[in-house]
This record gives C-alpha cells, structure tokens and sequence, in this order.
C-alpha cells in the first residue's frame, strides 16, 4: 500500500464527507418514509423508492415541460406524490390491513414494479434535468460542493423538524406515535387506525418526494430501486420503526458509501462501480448482527 | 352401518378418481409436450409464434419458479433474490464451458453445486423474518448483481460473455436430431434436441417436487410456514429445515440459470438484475402459492406474453403503436398482476381459480362427503 | 371416574425438576426462584390468576426461552440451552394456550407433523418415494389415526384444522402433542373456550393419558377440573410460588383463598 495513496486518500477526506453528507441528506428522508409507515401499519413499504422517483419526475414536469415558477413546480410536484401515495393506500393497503406478512410484501414490490414502469411510460429518457434551486460553486480549501448542497441541507433539516413537530405536538402525530406502540391498544382508545394508516403513507409519500427532489439535478424512473434499498439500510442502521434514528442511519451510510469507494479507489485501485454494493452489503450484514440496529436497544421478542 | 361402508367405498372411490385426475393431467400435459413439435411448426408459420423456441425457455424458468414456490410457497420464506442464484449458475456454467472448456452437463452440474454453496453461505439471511428476509434477500441480489458487473477480470461486467457452447445431448457428440414426422425441412434440429432435453429435466424436477411437498419433509416446511413456535415444538427442526429448503430453491435456480446460458450462448450482468428475481416472484404468484403444477403455468404466461405481443403486428398488419416494444411496459403488467392477485386472490391466480370453481362445484361434492361422516 | 391414588413403587423419583428458574422481561420478573418437582405418572397443575408467569413457565421447560438463572432437569438430564425441538424429541410436549394448529393443513397432517421426530426420511429419500419412506408414510397415517382416535377426532382426519370447531381444535392440539410421544405432556389451559362438555372430554382424555404413562403438567382456570384431576397443585403468583400440595391442602390454604382463589371454589 502506498503511502502516498493514502495521504492523497486523506486529502480528498473533506469532500467525500460533503458529497456524503448530501446524499446522506436524501437517505434519511426516504428511511423517514419507511419508519412512519413501518410503524403505524407494520409493512414495509417497497415502493418506498419509488416516490422519491416521482418527486423528481414531477418536479421536471411542471418546472420545466409546464416552465411553472420553480417553488410553486416543488410544491405541485411534492403535492402529487402525495396523492399517489394515498391512493396507494387507499385502493392496496387499506384492502390488505388483514393480509398476511407475504401478501404485504408481495403487493408493495408489485406497486414498486407498477410505478417504476409508469415513470419510464410517462418520463421515458433515461435522466431528466431538473433545475436547481441556486447553480453555481461554492468552494472552501479542500471541498467543493454545489449551492444546492446548501438547500439539500437546509431542506432535510427543516423537514426532520417539521416531522419532529408533528410527532409531538399535533394530536394527529400523538395517535400516530401511540399506533406505533400498540395499534391494538390505540385503536381501542378510539384513535382510527385505518387513518393513520392512510396519514402515514401521505406522509411517507411526502417525504420521498422532497427526497427525490433534492435528488437533483437529475430525475429518471429508474432510481427508485436504488433509493428504496438505501433508504431501507438507513432506517436499519438507526433502527427500524426508530423515526429519528433514520438521521443517525443516513449519515452513516452517505458517509460509508463515499469513504469506502474513495479508500478502494484511490488506495487499491478497485473499479468505483462496487459503491452500488456499499448500501447492500452493510444492510445484510447490520441485519444479521445487530437486526435491532446500530444504535436501537435489545429487544425480546415475544412469542 | 351400510351408509357408513357405502359411504366409504364412495370416499375411496372419489380418492382413486382423484389420484386418477391427476396422473391423467399429467399424462395429457406429457403428451402435449411430447407431440407439440407436430404442430408446432405450422403454429409458427401461421401466427409467427414460435411454440418450440419459446417454451424452452418456459421449462428453464419453470425450474426457477418451482424451487422459489417451495421457499415462498410451501416454506413462506420470501425471497427476493431467486434471480441472483439464477445468475450465479448461468455465469457458473457459462465460464466453465466457456473459458474452460467444460462439457456443458458438467458444466450446468457444477452451476447447481455453486448456487447450492452460495446458498449455504448467505443462509444465515434465513434467521430473518418476514420483511426484513425480503429486503435481506433483496439486498443479496444487488451485491450479486453488482460483483457479476464489476468483476471484469473474470466476467467481462458489461460487455457480457458470448459464444457459450450449446445445449446438446451428454457425452455424445450429437447436437441434434431432425425430426422425421414435419415435412418441410426448414428444420432446426438443435432447437428439438434443446425442447425435449430441457422439458425431460422440467418433469424430472416437477414430479420430484411434488413428491417431496407431499411428504414428511412437506409437512414440515409448511408446518413451520403456520406457525413456526407450534412446528418447533412438534420437533421440527425449524432452522435447519429453512436452510434445506433455501439450499434447495438456490440449486433449482442455479440449475434453471445454467440450461438458460448455455440455451442463450450469450449473457450479460443486466439478464440478472433484480427485474429477473420479480419475474420469477410473478410466476409463482400465477401459477399459486404451495402448486408446484401452476409454476408452468406462471412461466408459460410471463414468457409467452412478450413473445405474443411481438407477434401481434404480424397477424394485423398495422398494430398500435404502443404494441412495438412489450418490454417498455411488461412493469405494468407485472405489477397490475402482483398488486391485484395479492388484493383479490392472495394464494395465487390458478388457487384462487381453482378454488372459485370447487366453491362452485361444492353442493355436488357435499352430499357423499355427509354420507361418509354419518 | 374417581381420583386415583398416586403411583406407587418407584415412585418419589422426579421425572422433571425445576430449580430456582428465574427470567426476567426489562426489569420485571415473570417467573422469579420457581423450582417444584414433577413425579412420573402424576398429573400436576399450576394455577394462579392471569400473568402469574405460568405460561412463561412453560416457555421455560419447553426451550422458547432461556432462564436467567437456574435449570431444569429431565430424566437426570440438564435440558437448559437445548433447542425447542431437541426437548421435543427427548420428551417433553406442549400444547399452546392460544391455539397454534397448523390451521391450512389437514387434521390427521397437523398430527403426522407430530410424527416428525419418530421418523427419518429426508429431502432425497421423500423426493424419490424410497421405500423405507412410504413404509415411514405409510406408518404415520396409521399412527396418526389411531392418535385422533384417542382424541374422538379420527371423523374429521381430512378436514382443514382451521374448520373445526374451536373444542375440536383444543382437543386436536393435545392429539397432535401426544403424537411426538411425550413422557411428559404440559397442557396450557387445555378447558378455555370449552363448554362443560368437552370439559369433561377433555378430563376423560387426560385420565387416559395418564393411563399410558404419560405425565401431565396443567396449567388451568378450570378449578373444578383441576380438582378433580390432579394429584398437586402448585399455585403461582407474580410469578412466584406462593403454595403447593394436594387439591385438599390447596383448598384450605389461607394465603391461596386470599390470594386468588376466592370465593371461586365454592
């Protein structure tokens, strides 16, 4: 090993934390998504990657094909996503509440199949440019990263705290946490299950769009598989059904997903194309040694 | 006491007719295939579907479906990843025959013993339930995907491995066979060769799964299915049975992958992405949860569908264009089939049918099924 | 029928001993020090209201769980750490307080499963349909038949578990108990759901075992069943023993009126 590599591994430290941070940035959201909706239905929801497919899609369509002004285009395209979200529930989830594990799972990786080919019927080119919300540079010694940098941080910031607040102010987020511990119990206190169900894929669909749109500049119908998986292994580092813990799972793994490559690459050598296994290969392995997540607490499953 | 001994014969009567019933939709099924190279031929110069051609790959994906209907059917053990194990066999056999020189029976040989080992490697996945071995399964198929891509030294990643030597009759040199009874000798011998080499491996793996589900070993997997607290301390080894039956779907995958490259003679990482896994997951999904028979139906309709689309422009003429390229939204008919078989008939499309029709049937049934209790 | 005396000559050996089994779920003890022991063929009941830590108990003995502290001792062996499926197939059946049936299988197939243990043929064998394998079948249908035929249920040997009616599916989970051939059967308020009738059944059914030399263990709401049928009677309480003796001694025990029997005995 090269010395030499390695201080040049070293010397690049500062900007594959900021690339990592950004896309940290999006897996939180998306592990957000699937944490609400994992706690007030116990599905995991496959399609989860899908909606942030549709953020981005949306966003190009009414920014850029409909040329709205690009904050009224996020907010219409974050709106839709939504809507496909609750439609999801409405029309598969709420019919399958009683279904089995399998069924669930079969069900939303259709849904998944289903939106990713509906993406690629309606938005049929293999990437869209969707515009940024400030262009340009900004460089300190050592890293470089884009003004969107600064949205995407500021955007998943705001959006953690508005889910925080949610959580615990509203009585909406209060019946969501309560579903979360014991939806038997909740519903039993007279909390509507049913519509928690359908609030936490809205919110869930909500979050992937903002997720997906961030995601830019580039929006195409086949990333929704790729952010669904990291999504996914971000929630499971943090725990799975933790909310917050999808902060701590996302840095991680943006972290992990630019540090590792970068070492493999500049150090060793090895082709950059493994980055794609990085997200993977930690959610099998967090899965098998610690399923209740880096930093969740043991639990006792009972029988 | 005479109702009673009627009422029996009249229940091992319905059961022999029953045995007969299903030995007699083997038969006719074996005989299909047996004779369908007759018909097929003027099939295919008629509605330009080529019947031979495409149910090879039928039996190839049959023998995938099958093994991941015995983990996710019998064992309920779901699996996203069928394609990976499917991958690994087809690149197993490929570079043995390929690169080095292999017979390709050996080769597809060892394709099982690799996805067989690979399965007893990652097995561990198995201590995981529900969603999280979906999504765990899911994950094994990307890493799988993304090694088969990026270990160019050995795979060639994108650029894919071609001229893999043929599917062709063991230890002999022949490679074909014409077949006397079809006139016009258009003929393509290897391709019948391939047919009836494949569907004998097809039925060979089919009566031995449907041997196996009826059997102690079946309880057990769908025991541990029901409830895996209740199967362990009937003295099911539950662990240890899911590896089994994991290792086994991995073999039957491995195996449906070798016969497909060395069908193919070309493959490439792409062939083995996650798309392939859901594939196979709709087959089964069609073709009925815990039927080891309805996974050739699922194989037949998932591969016949492009096919037929492809050729409806050939009957018509001037077809619509949204009709030229199935593979643009073959997703949406996936999809439409997952969501809405899990909605509206969960145990799969010929269950749900079939148990539609015997709900149907059932006034008939009832009365000699009443007599037998009396 | 009238209670028997205890079995004699032999007699006094434990076929399984408990000793200061302990576990605790986050801080709260669910069994807390039990150790009691059970004599071959007697038929010993654990009482206590809801959440006494009875069915954890169970768990216990059984493999579910691991105790914290303490162990458990069958035929002079420590089964503490064994699988589930081990200490099946060593003697000891369970039956589940909520009904754990195979409920898409068929009655006599939910009882084969049972079978598992006492037979051999693996993937390759039942695949191929050897021989040795369809003599194994062939002796589990007939075993399994005259299983359901102690538990009155061998009309319905065809019939989906999950269609019977719910006594029949009680009764069902003990046949398919007895079917690993248990030297000691642990029967998790076998009576809850049944009416006076099968009750009654169910006591018949239990005599019966204990005439074939399988041991029970009950643990049961039912006290008129528990008196009747049992030889001890352990009574639990936040997970702790608070009494044990026979039925008569239970009866009189004043810390067991106050602590949970009431007026229910009367």
């Amino acid at each position: 090993m090269p010395l030499g590599s390695i201080v040049d591994f070293l010397g690049n430290c500062p900007q594959y934390i900021a690339n990592g941070l950004a896309n940290g940035c999006i897996y939180i959201l998306v592990a957000m998504g699937f944490n609400i909706i994992f706690n007030s239905t116990g599905i995991i929801n496959f399609a989860q990657g899908e909606f942030c497919m549709f953020g981005g899609l949306f966003a190009f369509t009414f920014g850029v094909t409909l040329g709205l002004p690009l904050p009224v285009a996020i907010i219409l395209a974050i709106l839709a996503t939504a809507i496909i979200g609750a439609l999801m529930e409405r029309l598969m989830i709420y019919p399958l509440r009683n279904a089995s594990v399998i069924t669930a799972i079969i069900a939303t990786v259709g849904a998944s199949i289903l939106f990713k080919a509906l993406g690629r019927m309606f938005w049929p080119k293999e990437a869209y440019k969707v515009p940024e919300f400030s262009t340009g540079n900004i460089t300190i010694p050592g890293v470089t990263v884009s003004r969107q940098f600064l949205w995407v941080l500021g955007l998943t910031v705001v959006s953690v705290l508005l889910v925080y607040l949610f959580f615990n102010r509203t009585r909406a987020g209060r019946a969501m946490r309560a579903c979360s511990i014991n939806r038997q119990a909740a519903s039993l206190v007279g909390i509507n299950v049913s519509r928690m169900s359908l609030y936490s894929f809205l919110l869930a669909a909500t979050l992937g769009g903002i997720a997906g749109l961030i995601n830019a500049p580039y929006a195409s119908y086949s990333i929704g598989l790729f952010l669904g998986i990291k999504g996914f292994t971000a929630a499971v580092v943090g725990g799975l059904g933790n909310t917050f813990g999808a902060v701590t799972g996302g840095l991680v793994l943006g972290l992990l997903e630019e540090l590792i490559p970068g070492f493999l690459t500049v150090v060793l050598g090895v082709s950059t194309g493994y980055k794609d296994a990085v997200a993977a290969l930690l959610l099998v392995t967090v899965l098998l040694l610690r399923p209740q997540g880096l930093i969740g607490k043991g639990v006792v499953e009972k029988v | 006491m005479a109702g009673e001994k009627g009422g029996k014969e009249a229940a091992a009567g319905s059961r022999f007719l029953a045995l007969l019933k299903r030995n007699r939709a083997l038969l006719i099924f074996f005989l299909f295939i047996l004779v369908m190279p007759l018909w097929a031929e003027n099939v295919y110069k008629t509605i330009s579907l080529d019947f031979v051609f495409i149910m090879r790959l039928v039996g190839v994906y049959t023998i995938a479906a099958v093994g991941l209907n015995l983990l996710m059917g019998y064992a309920g053990q779901v699996s996203l990843g069928q394609g990976a194990f499917f991958g690994i066999g087809a690149y197993t056999s490929a570079l043995l025959t390929l690169k080095a020189g292999f017979p390709v029976w050996v080769g597809i040989a060892l394709a099982i013993a690799v996805s067989a080992l690979f399965g007893i490697l990652v097995a561990p996945v198995l201590r995981l339930k529900g969603h999280y071995l979906a999504m765990a399964t899911l994950g094994l198929a990307i890493i799988v995907f993304v090694f088969l891509r990026e270990m160019t030294w050995l795979t060639e990643g994108n650029f894919g491995l071609s001229g893999i030597p043929s599917l062709n009759l063991p230890f002999t040199s022949i490679t074909g066979f014409d077949l006397p009874f079809i006139k016009d000798k258009a003929q393509r011998p290897e391709l019948y060769l391939q047919f009836y080499l494949i569907w004998i491996i097809v039925f060979a793996a089919l009566i031995l799964c449907s041997n196996l589900v009826r059997s102690r070993v079946g309880r057990s997997m769908r025991a541990l299915h029901q409830s895996e607290v209740a199967a362990e301390a009937m003295g099911v080894n539950v662990s240890a049975q899911k590896i089994k039956v994991f290792v086994l779907s991995a073999a039957l995958g491995g195996l449906a992958g070798g016969i497909y490259a060395n069908l193919q003679g070309y493959i490439d990482p792409n062939m083995f992405t996650i798309t392939l896994s859901i594939s196979v997951l709709t087959m089964v999904v069609i073709g009925g949860m815990e039927s080891i028979w309805g996974a050739v139906a699922g194989a037949a309709v998932i591969t016949f569908l492009p096919k037929m689309v492809e050729a409806i422009p050939k009957w018509v003429g001037d077809a619509p264009k949204w009709l030229e390229r199935y593979s643009n939204y073959e997703g949406i008919v996936f999809g439409l089939i997952l969501v809405l078989t899990m909605i509206f008939m969960p145990s799969g499309i010929t269950k749900g049918l079939s148990d539609l029709v015997r709900l149907r049937r059932s006034p008939f049934v009832n009365p000699f099924r009443r007599k037998a209790v009396e | 029928m009238s209670r028997e005396s205890r079995p004699d000559g032999g007699a006094n050996v434990a076929l399984l001993e408990a000793m200061s089994l302990t576990k605790t779920f986050g801080g709260l003890a669910a069994v807390k020090d039990v150790s009691f022991k059970v004599e071959s063929g007697s038929i010993k009941a654990i009482i206590g209201p809801n959440g006494a830590g009875k069915t954890t108990l169970y768990d216990l003995l059984t493999g579910i769980y691991l105790p914290d502290e303490g162990s458990v001792v069958f035929q002079g062996r420590d089964i503490v750490g064994l699988a589930t499926h081990e200490i099946t197939a060593l003697g000891i059946a369970r039956t589940f307080q909520t009904i754990r049936l195979f409920p898409e299988m068929t009655v006599i197939e939910n009882v084969m499963v049972g079978l598992h243990h006492h037979t051999r043929a693996g993937f390759v064998k039942s695949a191929f349909r050897a021989p040795s394998a369809m003599r194994e079948e062939a002796w589990m249908r007939e075993e399994s038949l005259r299983i359901l035929d102690i538990a009155g249920l061998e009309m319905q040997a065809d019939n989906l578990a999950g269609s019977l009616p719910f006594g029949q599916q009680r009764l069902l989970e003990v046949a398919r108990a007895l079917a690993t051939k248990p030297r000691i059967l642990l029967l998790d308020e076998p009576a809850s759901g049944l009416n006076a009738y099968e009750t009654s059944e169910l006591g018949e059914i239990i005599y019966r075992l204990r005439d074939m030399g399988v041991t029970v263990i009950l643990v049961e709401h039912d006290m008129g069943l528990v008196m009747r049928i049992s030889h001890e009677v352990l009574v639990l309480d936040y997970g702790e023993i608070i009494a044990e003796g026979t039925p008569d001694e239970i009866k009189g025990d004043p810390r067991v009126i106050e602590a949970y029997l009431g007026s229910e005995l009367d």
